[in-house]
């Protein structure tokens, strides 16, 4: 399908998810093989408190391990460092709680491929299938929407997506400052602020197969409060003046 | 206008004293770092002109016409905590995003020397210079007593 000599990189971020992340990337090294994808696979292990690190030791791919708990955005990072380091041309983040199927990884791909977009975000809420979310957190994701169209004037629907790929240019860019604490509403906006083209595609994801959430209903009125600000901040820090 | 009682003048000089022991103390052993220890000793100086100087607050409280002079002191010593908080919390966020950017360079270096066969060893570090619990120490700081 996808036939190109330029090589991606899967980034996984993993805390926490011995359950799982043996299947997410078997299914992504499945990938490979079905598909004649260039694709190479990235653990990052964000200092899990499991037995997630000797799970990934056996698994026989990449792997990061963190020495101490940077959280996702720390973490993606961490991964994104390492890929343009080594001259990756694309990396796709696919979480590690099993949520982000492998199959609809191509989609997320194509338009990269194609230079059709530097950002391209998997979304939940284009298609009409598979796994929705609860409903606050549908209600948090059109506040988003509202406010990421207010700051770069792009419309993403599915603005908590982590499951995206990005070219060699935005890599360059996250490389440099990615936010740390629930980075995905904000990176939009830094993403828009530095011109990126953002494209979505409709894909399925899974209810996470294992581990919990990092967004309870307890502290989901800080994670508003947080994502507002370092949106509003990160907006406010790439005006051009 | 009243004068501090000169009980409470001995007791803040005691207290001001005894901080500012404790600061030199703690930069003399390598616990507090020069940079930081400035706006405390600044501060200190400044409890130790006022624990001096008895008349001072009421005098300054005067000029600047606020009638009640401890008044004065909480307002000048709030702002101080705040500024002094303030700074505090710029300091750990550039320390966070050290603490990120190093560890990130760790993981990568792991990775790295993992990939050449003689760097497995199973390690049993020495503890770093400097951090040995047993050194810790508690910096008691007695309150001082200004007004």
């Amino acid at each position: 399908m996808i036939n190109s000599p330029r090589s991606v990189l899967a980034i996984v971020p993993c805390y926490n998810e011995e359950s799982t992340i043996a299947q997410v990337v078997s299914e992504l090294y499945g990938l490979r093989r079905s598909h004649r994808l260039p694709i190479d696979v990235l653990v990052v292990n964000d200092c899990s408190t499991d037995r997630s690190l000797s799970v990934i030791r056996r698994l026989g791919c990449d792997y990061l391990d963190l020495s101490v708990n940077l959280g996702i955005g720390g973490a993606m990072q961490c991964g994104y460092r390492f890929a343009f380091r080594r001259g990756y041309s694309i990396v796709v983040q696919v979480d590690g709680d099993g949520q982000h199927p492998a199959s609809e990884l191509p989609k997320l791909l194509q338009p990269l491929l194609a230079g059709e977009a530097d950002v391209v975000i998997g979304s939940r809420f284009l298609g009409q299938t598979g796994f929705r979310s609860t409903y606050a957190r549908r209600l948090g994701i059109r506040f988003f929407r509202f406010l990421n169209r207010l700051l770069v004037g792009q419309t993403v629907h599915d603005s908590t997506s982590g499951f995206r790929a990005f070219n060699r240019q935005t890599l360059e860019i996250v490389s440099r400052y990615y936010p740390d604490e629930y980075p995905e509403p904000e990176a939009i906006v830094q993403f828009g602020m530095h011109g990126l083209r953002m494209k979505e595609v409709a894909v399925e994801m899974r209810e996470r197969q294992g581990g919990t959430s990092s967004i309870s209903s307890l502290n989901s009125i800080y994670y508003m409060t947080k994502v507002t600000l370092s949106s509003l901040f990160v907006f406010l820090r790439l005006k051009p003046d | 206008m009243d004068i501090i009682p000169l009980k409470i003048q001995i007791m803040s000089l005691l207290g001001t004293v005894s901080f500012m022991y404790v600061i030199v103390r703690l930069i003399a052993r390598g616990k507090l770092r020069e940079e930081y220890s400035v706006v405390w000793i600044f501060c200190t100086a400044v409890l130790l002109v006022f624990s001096v100087w008895r008349q001072g607050l009421q005098y300054i409280a005067a000029l600047l016409g606020v009638y009640y002079a401890p008044s004065l002191l909480f307002l000048v010593a709030i702002f101080a905590i705040i500024c002094f908080l303030l700074h505090l919390s710029i300091v750990i966020s550039r320390l966070q995003s050290q603490i990120k950017d190093l560890a990130h360079e760790i993981a990568y270096l792991k990775f790295r020397s993992g990939h050449e066969p003689t760097a497995e060893t199973p390690e049993a570090r020495p503890p770093l210079p400097g951090t040995d619990p047993a050194e810790t120490e508690t910096a008691g700081t007695p309150p001082s007593v200004t007004s």
